[in-house]
């Protein structure tokens, strides 16, 4: 995909999967390398700034392989600023695609 | 790039972060190392996804760079943010860069005047001590004393256009930083 299209849409993907259930890194950064490519280590710099503005809070759990998960899970401020974030896109991505889609219909 | 080179490189890279917030950020590389390995992925593969550790310690140190500035805001620490933005190659903020620069240098100038004409009482009494109180240095020190009052107003007015100036520059960085997010770096 387009790495200007990427810019703004990874921050909203990544508070729609934690939004559904409570995410660790890793799984998040698979989750959206599974659907587009991404530079996998940019993803952990964006949870920290959205865990430091409060949207997300973390824990650790214990997991049966491997070391300890952090957890991410969405905050009361976190979910109004996704609600906020996903109708904008909504809005935004149906007049683009109006646009893109739209049969000519002068011929 | 094994996990160890790779986790050096960063952690080299973000030394100018406190070791608090560094010791944070590698461990979530380390965690991420981890679970890959446990699901049989080798190093090198995962070091490959995540790109470049230069890169991400630059977007961190920019991160960090907002977050100083906004807790601190004065000309220092929001200078930095700026320039930690030129350091990742911002066309945007480095064409913004000289009139930023120059509004700096116009509100450093702005402050000079503001404090010397607030002292400038201070600043005539000395020529009267060494010489003599006639009335031509009276009325110096007239219109000094209402140079001290403009002073005063001038530093009042200088307070608020940097409280302001700052909070706008800091607003657009965050809406830069937004923007950035994401961006492959390969």
């Amino acid at each position: 995909m387009n790495a200007q299209f990427k810019k703004g849409v990874l921050e909203l993907c990544v508070l729609a999967l934690v939004d559904k259930k409570d995410c660790y890194g890793y799984e998040l950064v698979q989750r959206i390398s599974e659907k587009f490519e991404v530079a996998e280590g940019t993803v952990y710099p964006l949870l920290r700034r959205l865990t430091k503005e409060d949207y997300f809070t973390t824990y650790l759990k214990e997991s049966n392989e491997g070391p300890p998960r952090k957890y991410y899970k969405l905050t009361y401020k976190g979910r109004t600023f996704f609600e906020e974030l996903r109708s904008q896109w909504k809005e935004f991505s149906e007049s683009v695609d109006q646009i893109i889609w739209e049969e000519n219909k002068n011929e | 790039m094994n996990k160890e080179m790779f986790i050096n490189e960063l952690n080299q890279h973000l030394e100018k972060i406190p070791l608090e917030d560094r010791k944070e950020i590698i461990y979530d590389y380390e965690e991420h190392f981890d679970i890959g390995i446990s699901e049989g992925k080798s190093e090198e593969e995962i070091s490959n996804s995540l790109g470049n550790p230069k890169t991400i310690a630059k977007e961190l140190l920019l991160d960090y760079r907002v977050q100083q500035a906004e807790k601190d805001s004065n000309i220092v620490t929001v200078s930095r943010a700026v320039l930690a933005f030129i350091g990742l190659g911002f066309l945007n903020l480095m064409i913004l860069f000289p009139p930023f620069m120059a509004i700096v240098g116009g509100l450093i100038g702005i402050w000079v005047a503001a404090i010397t004409m607030t002292i400038s009482p201070l600043l005539t009494l000395i020529p009267g001590f060494l010489y003599a109180f006639d009335a031509i240095y009276l009325s110096l020190l007239l219109k000094s004393i209402v140079a001290c009052g403009a002073g005063l107003i001038l530093i009042f007015i200088a307070t608020y256009v940097t409280k302001y100036f700052i909070i706008i520059v800091i607003k657009y960085l965050k809406y830069n930083l937004r923007v950035i997010k994401g961006e492959s770096s390969k």
